[in-house]
């Protein structure tokens, strides 16, 4: 209450005295940084695929294959004079040589078979569905879970079981090296931002509501290259990349949040499309110097999934079949084996589940997430 | 567009509070020849030539004399190496008017023919070009021997432009350009035959610099030409025509870009293993910042100057965010920060901008920072370290017994040595220490808290905004002010037949409620602007 | 030692008429001087001898007495721990200890009496005041006004107001900041190639020519305006002038081929600020810049500023400037010295080392550039935590085309610097028996080390 009469009184104060310049306006509204304490604004500065480690017999059938591999013979009759065709300029002709391309049109091949992780695993993740789930408890979208780094059984990431053995989605994969250089950070056109308002009790305990955002622009790092703490991000001006809010709680400085739709953007290199995550869910550490870190999960919708994975360019040219060759895996047998392994939101007339338990690693730094409504009239630069 | 108060209320506030400085008999010192500075030379280069036209060079670096760029322009000559950079500079400029996509626009007159000779036009041009660049009309001496050797060149060359080209450089060159001679002439009116009045002409240059930091405009040119500011009427009418205009905004922050030191920012290096935060851009910024927070309070609100030290509303800009832990709404340019009434940032002592200047590079000095606030703006002299000096006692690092600046520096109050510059540096420069190297805030300093508590002239203070207050209240703040504009404004310390006048503006500026243009004005009317006294013979 | 031949032609209106695109121009030029001057340097004919360059190169904050100067003299002097890094050149270099700036009743001025005492021959009175122009500015008034270049001054720290060559505390000469502006400015636009085939004036130097004579008819009428201390400084504007009429004569004519010289390649952007690592990097960079320039005869006289007075040098990741190491850092008591402060005066050496094995490393003649060559390195202190200004560490290398003999090690014995200056201005060529003022006032040069 005392912090919203020193803000009238200030702004009564500014509107008498100042006169109306154009050169550096007023703001519209004063920024009382004691009530700010109240709302507090993140941006992400780590992201990443949980990727358990130190797990013998993952892939007992070994790893996937490429269709590189798959169709060696095909490739291999065709691979000379494709090279030739795409070096002379010529890459329509040299796509053309190619076998049909499932990562484009998925139902242009027959499923050619997807491995899948199998086994226990101690993973990162929450207990999504509230069930212990296995494949035997039946079900359209029966699946097994996992065991958790504590040892709580029940957890939900069968997006691991999808990709868990797929070569660049192993430890020390392709994956694990970009994660490990940030680069789902650093080099992404955009950030994810986070803002929570506690709403009762305090920060170490307290009930507390939060919303997601895609940011305006990419994050700003420092000399070192890491993303700038108390730094204004601007929220994406679309609003399909705002999620609702949502509520949550802190215990003992334990966030946990959710569930929560959020489409969030993600611009990296040759890939530029959004995550679709529903029912997500946040549970973090929250720090004492003031940053975040812990996981997302949820359930990734896999029409979204797909398109993420293969609606790669560059320029013109679709580069998710060279994507899948090179991280490991074929278009063919990703597109099949989804629905097969997919958790979460069972289509209502055909029972099929239509999203898949997903967790990501974060860690997110202070930031002042700035909403257009409290724009104010600045001048020109 | 903003508007400044009306110019009537500034008149209204004059008439109604004592007696005009004009009336002070006071005599200048000695007139000097004045070198451009870079920003004063661009500002020529924009008024003659428009905006279009780029100024690409270097600069040779000027002097400070009496703490400011201004006096030591008085005194600074051109180095071979200088005048070489001014001819580069001329070149560059005169190739882009004639450029086939400027020409049209940027001439005033197009040849008969471009491939021949156009005495005609060539006139012109020296004509148009040489009025403003050389603030006077040109003699016909001068426009001929230039219509000449342009002919010459554009004879040996069948191209016209080329001659405009040598017209131009010769005009960019020429001592008269780079250089404001002033000159004064015995005053008429006066007893004493030692008593000099500025030309009119000069009295133009000097006014108008002192007010725009530009060279006259057409208006106030044509005004002396016709001897109009030879009487205070006639000098008070282009004084108040430019006190109201915009660009009174660029006189007023050039002054404080001189008196804050902000040439500095040039040479400025930070180590950014300790400061990663920092980078070019928000040194930029925080210079800004730091100017357009005077001008506005200042200028478009005609504030008092006092208030500087304590307002808590700053301009802010994104890059600048992180700095203060304020955010920031405008993706670009920028908009106003009101800090609330308890917080640590209040006034000119607590921004950015002057910790990073007077810091080194791998952290912030108390010492420092407190000969600026001594010397600029106290105006009161701290000499320089004695040779024999053993500071072996001062290590940094955390596993030293002295932790913070103020535990390093606590010898400096006991040897007698030292004592006696450290007692008035100290204690006010540890009233920031919360703002370190680049003017972030912090708490802490290798561990231990940081005491900002300490005395000023008498006066207690817990913080740098207590600071702030303590410098406002003290009458000494408003004097070294008046001070340091009226030596701005006739380019020299002041010479003894103007104590007087000086110690008069000082109550002036008290009973103008602290407006710096009201000052401005008074200045500007006051004797000691208009005389001078025969040049010094010796060196 | 290889001569070449000169084919000017010492006629005047050989000069005034230029020639643009064929079409005869003739311009009211000042009077030139003639290619011979009294010290014997006779380019005018074949036989001459190779130009001598003089230059400074200098280094803040000094060094460690104890551990720098070395205790005997003479030609095998006895090598000490902070001349190690130069012990490969010390065939190359006189090692000269002891001799202070005098301080004639005046106040120390830290980081300024030690400096512009040496380089102006007496101790500075005020804050404000210099005893006179520095040494480099006398020898460039004599040696410097027939090249394209009076003098060079440059700064590996980055900034162009470290400089320590004046004319007076008014006229600093400022230093090129970076080795590609230092590079730009020699050998960009305006250099001519003495050894290339073809010679074409550019058509444009007349016409700059012309547009400086004509400013040059001003310089009576604003005389007579002016007051003393201003005719002064327009003197200056007008010398300055005068320098850079004398670059656009000599590009108009081809130069005398130059067996020794050929055009770097261009150094690329670097970071320039006072981080050792990038001073020492920029320092390398311009040094070859530097020795090729005085190769192709572009001047005759630098100035190399390694470090600032009260030298800004500093560690990444340091709070600590090496000055502000040289005041705060205690004394190991097991060493004997500041030991972090201590590792700039090693950098420090290291670089001159560097400097004049550049020098050495370009042929000329029947030597190196370094044999007609004489640098003085100086710095403004000995011991900087107590600004002493006794015992400057001063060396010299080179032979100044034969003047000069190196390898040794001179004490002295508390004399006035100025005896250096002296000797590096007769070096030179300059007729002057006797230099500096009040105590410093000396007519003895160092005999040991002239041939």
């Amino acid at each position: 209450m005392k912090n919203i009469i020193i803000t009238l009184l200030a702004v009564i104060l500014i509107s008498a005295c100042s006169d109306e310049s154009a050169t550096t306006a007023p703001t519209q509204e004063v920024i009382n940084a004691a009530a700010l304490n109240d709302v507090r604004g993140y941006v992400f500065n780590a992201w990443a695929y949980d990727i358990p480690r130190d797990n013998p017999g993952d892939c007992p059938d070994g790893l996937n294959v490429t269709e590189e591999e798959f169709l060696s013979e095909e490739y291999s009759a065709v691979r000379d004079e494709v090279k030739r065709r795409y070096n002379s300029g010529d890459r329509e002709g040299a796509l053309s040589l190619l076998p049909p391309d499932a990562c484009q049109d998925p139902l242009v091949k027959a499923d050619p078979g997807h491995k899948t992780l199998n086994g226990p695993a101690s993973v990162a993740g929450i207990d999504l569905d509230g069930k212990h789930s296995t494949l035997d408890s039946g079900g359209q979208c029966a699946h097994e879970d996992f065991v958790g780094a504590d040892g709580e059984l029940g957890i939900d990431n069968q997006h691991w079981r999808l990709m868990g053995c797929v070569a660049g989605y192993r430890p020390d994969g392709l994956f694990d090296r970009l994660f490990s250089t940030n680069s789902s950070i650093l080099e992404n056109g955009y950030a994810t931002l986070l803002e929570i308002t506690l709403i009762e009790g305090t920060r170490e305990n307290g009930r507390v509501r939060a919303q997601l955002f895609t940011s305006a622009g990419p994050v700003s790092k420092d000399a070192n290259g890491e993303v700038v703490r108390d730094m204004s991000q601007m929220v994406h001006e679309d609003p399909m990349y705002r999620s609702a809010m949502f509520e949550g709680e802190i215990r003992d400085s334990v966030l946990t949040a959710g569930p929560v739709d959020a489409k969030l953007r993600f611009k990296v290199q040759a890939l530029d499309n959004h995550y679709y995550f529903r029912d997500l869910r946040i549970k973090a550490d929250l720090l004492p110097d003031g940053s975040i870190k812990g996981i997302l999960a949820g359930y990734w919708d896999i029409a979204n999934l797909f398109d993420f994975i293969t609606e790669v360019y560059i320029g013109p040219v679709h580069l998710g079949r060279a994507a899948a060759n090179n991280i490991g895996y074929m278009c063919a047998g990703v597109y099949h084996a989804l629905p097969r392994l997919a958790d979460g939101h069972p289509d209502p007339d055909t029972g099929q589940c239509t999203s898949i338990s997903t967790v990501i690693q974060f860690s997110a730094v202070p930031a002042f997430v700035i909403q257009p409504q409290q724009l104010a009239q600045g001048s020109a630069p | 567009m903003h508007k400044t108060l009306p110019l009537v209320t500034l008149l209204f506030t004059l008439l109604l509070t004592g007696c005009s400085s004009g009336d002070i008999d006071a005599q200048g010192g000695p007139v000097a020849m004045r070198r451009l500075t870079p920003e004063q030379y661009r500002n020529a280069i924009e008024d003659t030539f428009g905006s279009n036209i780029k100024v690409e060079g270097r600069f040779e670096p000027g002097s400070r004399r009496a703490g400011l760029n201004a006096v030591g322009s008085s005194l600074v000559a051109v180095t071979p190496s200088g005048f070489e950079q001014y001819e580069a500079l001329s070149r560059n400029i005169a190739r882009q008017l004639v450029s086939p996509e400027l020409r049209g626009t940027a001439l005033p007159c197009q040849p008969q023919s471009e491939n021949a000779a156009d005495d005609s036009c060539a006139a012109m041009i020296v004509r148009t070009f040489g009025r403003p660049l050389l603030r006077r009309p040109l003699t016909e001496e001068e426009v001929s021997v230039r219509t000449r050797s342009a002919a010459e060149v554009t004879n040996a060359r069948r191209d016209f432009y080329a001659g405009v080209e040598l017209i131009v450089i010769s005009l960019l060159v020429a001592p008269d350009f780079l250089f404001r001679v002033e000159t004064a002439e015995p005053d008429p009116q006066a007893e004493q035959a030692n008593r000099l009045l500025l030309t009119n002409l000069s009295l133009a240059s000097r006014l108008s610099y002192f007010l725009w930091n530009r060279s006259p405009d057409e208006q106030l040119l044509s005004a002396a030409e016709h001897g109009e500011l030879t009487d205070t009427e006639g000098l008070a009418r282009q004084v108040d025509r430019m006190l109201a205009s915009d660009q009174l905004r660029g006189g007023v922050r050039a002054f404080f870009e001189d008196l804050f030191l902000f040439d500095a920012f040039e040479d400025l290096g930070k180590d950014v293993a300790r400061y990663p935060l920092y980078n070019a851009r928000m040194a930029e910024d925080a210079r800004e910042q730091t100017l357009r927070f005077v001008v506005d309070q200042l200028v478009t609100r005609q504030g008092d100057y006092r208030d500087l030290y304590t307002s808590r509303e700053m301009p802010m800009t994104r890059s600048l965010g992180p700095l203060y832990g304020v955010p920031v709404h405008a993706q670009e340019g920028w908009e106003t920060m009101v800090f609330p009434p308890d917080h640590p940032r209040a006034g000119l002592l607590s921004q950015a901008s002057f910790s990073m200047l007077h810091a080194h590079p791998g952290r912030s000095s108390p010492t420092l920072r407190g000969v600026f606030m001594r010397e600029a703006l106290l105006c009161q002299t701290i000499p320089e370290a004695p040779a024999d000096v053993d500071f072996s006692q001062f290590a940094q690092d955390a596993e030293a017994v002295h932790k913070t600046a103020r535990d390093r520096l606590k010898v400096h109050a006991t040897k007698s040595s030292c004592k006696k510059c450290h007692r008035l540096t100290d204690p006010i420069g540890l009233g920031l220490e919360r703002f370190d190297g680049i003017g972030k805030f912090r708490t802490t300093e290798n561990g231990a808290t940081i005491d900002t508590n300490g005395d000023f002239d008498g006066r207690k203070f817990a913080d740098a905004a207590g600071l702030g207050e303590a410098f406002a209240e003290n009458p000494v703040v408003g004097a070294c002010l008046v001070e340091n504009l009226y030596r701005y404004a006739v380019g020299r310390e002041q010479a003894n037949t103007e104590r007087r006048l000086l110690k008069h503006l000082e109550g002036r500026f008290e009973e103008l409620g602290y407006q710096v243009p009201a000052l401005m004005r008074e200045i500007a009317l006051s004797e000691g602007f208009r005389t001078a006294s025969r040049p010094k013979e010796n060196t | 030692m290889s001569h070449f031949h000169i084919q000017r032609k010492l006629n005047r209106r050989g000069f005034l008429r230029g020639t643009l695109h064929g079409v005869a121009v003739s311009v009211a030029l000042p009077f030139l001087d003639v290619f011979l001057n009294t010290n014997g340097d006779a380019l005018a004919a074949s036989g001459a001898p190779l130009p001598r360059r003089f230059g400074t190169w200098f280094f803040g904050c000094g060094m460690n007495p104890a551990r720098w100067t070395p205790t005997t003299e003479g030609e095998n002097w006895e090598m000490t721990p902070e001349l190690e890094p130069v012990a490969s050149v010390r065939h190359r270099i006189n090692i000269i200890s002891g001799f202070s700036v005098l301080l004639n009743g005046e106040a120390n001025q830290v980081h300024r009496t030690g400096v512009f005492g040496t380089l102006c021959g007496g101790a500075p009175k005020a804050a404000d005041t210099v005893e006179g122009p520095t040494l480099d500015v006398l020898i460039s008034d004599q040696i410097g006004t027939r090249t394209r270049f009076r003098s060079l001054e440059m700064a590996a720290t980055g900034s162009s107001r470290h400089s320590t060559s004046l004319r007076n505390v008014n006229s600093v000469n400022p230093a090129e900041p970076s080795p590609l502006s230092l590079y730009t400015r020699i050998f960009g636009p305006g250099f001519a190639d003495p050894n290339a085939a073809e010679f074409v004036p550019d058509p444009q130097i007349m016409l700059r020519k012309s547009a400086l004579s004509i400013v040059g008819e001003d310089r009576k009428r604003l005389e007579k305006l002016l007051g003393h201390a201003d005719r002064a400084r327009l003197d200056q504007y007008f010398s300055s002038l005068r320098q850079l009429e004398q670059q656009l004569e000599l590009q108009l004519q081809k130069p005398p081929p130059l067996e020794a010289c050929y055009v770097p390649k261009a150094p690329g952007e670097t970071v320039t600020d006072t981080e050792i690592g990038n001073v020492i990097k920029n320092h390398a960079l311009m040094s070859d810049t530097l020795a090729l320039a005085l190769a192709c005869d572009q001047t005759r006289v630098f100035n190399m500023l390694f470090s600032n007075r009260a030298s800004s040098l500093r560690m990444p990741g340091s709070a600590d400037t090496h000055h502000t190491l040289t005041h705060e850092e205690p004394r190991d008591p097991k060493l004997g010295y500041q030991p972090r402060a201590t590792v700039f005066v090693q950098k420090s050496m290291e670089a001159w080392a560097h400097f004049v094995k550049t020098l050495d490393a370009v042929p000329e003649g029947d030597g190196t550039l370094l044999d007609n060559c004489l640098v003085m390195a100086h710095s403004e202190t000995s011991e900087a935590n107590s600004h002493s200004v006794m015992g400057l560490p001063i060396m010299i290398a080179g032979n100044a085309g034969g003047r000069v003999k190196t390898g040794l090690h001179v004490s002295g014995i508390g004399d006035s610097t100025s005896r250096i200056g002296l000797t590096m201005q007769q070096a030179m060529g300059l007729n002057i028996g006797s230099w500096g003022t009040d105590q410093n006032e000396t007519n003895r040069p160092i005999t040991e080390i002239l041939t």
